[in-house]
């Protein structure tokens, strides 16, 4: 069995916009409202990352 | 190739959902990794307009047409007749036509539905141990 991705810990004071995550998952590297702005602020850290989006609620959708 | 399910904030036990990492091209220039859902639900793929302003697409002049939510709600998207391309573990596939609306819920503001996604490759939904087995055709 595969261990899922856990950000529930990472993401939980992020409820709008956009998360960069570090490739590991582990941490968040950069934030931003926008695709444009989360992708400038994260090529100023000079760091990797995973673009998640943030949300106050990601449950009990049927989509 | 395997993508483990991912864990977000939801109530007491939080939510998983099959998201995994790509990358989107568009004539030349490309984004960095988005986690995307990946929901065999959905017509066809749609995304945030957001993402047709990093590319400097002009959503707003392209052909709007309506997207129905499961409670029969209409939602707004606009029509690209032109190829995105999505990078998944270094395979390139050809997504078209582009749906861009920006009347997206926040947690799913980018997904790759059934035309021209799911007819690409091969996806198990593994969710009893967590994992998403993705085959491209």
């Amino acid at each position: 069995m595969n261990q899922p991705i856990n950000l529930e810990k990472i993401l939980k004071n992020h409820k709008s916009g956009w998360v960069a995550v570090s490739k590991d998952y582990k941490e968040v590297v950069a934030t931003g409202q926008t695709i444009k702005e989360v992708t400038d602020n994260l090529e100023k850290t000079g760091k990797e990352g995973v673009l998640v989006p943030a949300a106050d609620n990601y449950q009990n959708f049927v989509t | 190739m395997n993508f483990p399910y991912v864990k977000l904030p939801g109530d007491t036990r939080g939510v998983l959902k099959p998201y995994i990492p790509i990358r989107y091209h568009y004539k030349g220039s490309f984004t960095k990794e988005f986690l995307t859902l990946i929901d065999s639900g959905a017509d066809a793929s749609h995304f945030t307009t957001q993402l047709a302003d990093f590319f400097h697409i002009d959503w707003k002049r392209l052909p709007e047409l309506k997207t129905f939510a499961a409670n029969g709600e209409p939602f707004r998207r606009y029509v690209l007749d032109s190829s995105l391309v999505a990078e998944i573990g270094g395979h390139k596939l050809n997504i078209k036509p582009v749906n861009f609306s920006p009347d997206l819920a926040g947690a799913f503001p980018l997904i790759l539905g059934q035309e021209n996604f799911f007819d690409l490759c091969r996806i198990t939904f593994e969710r009893y141990k967590w994992n998403i087995d993705l085959k491209i055709r």
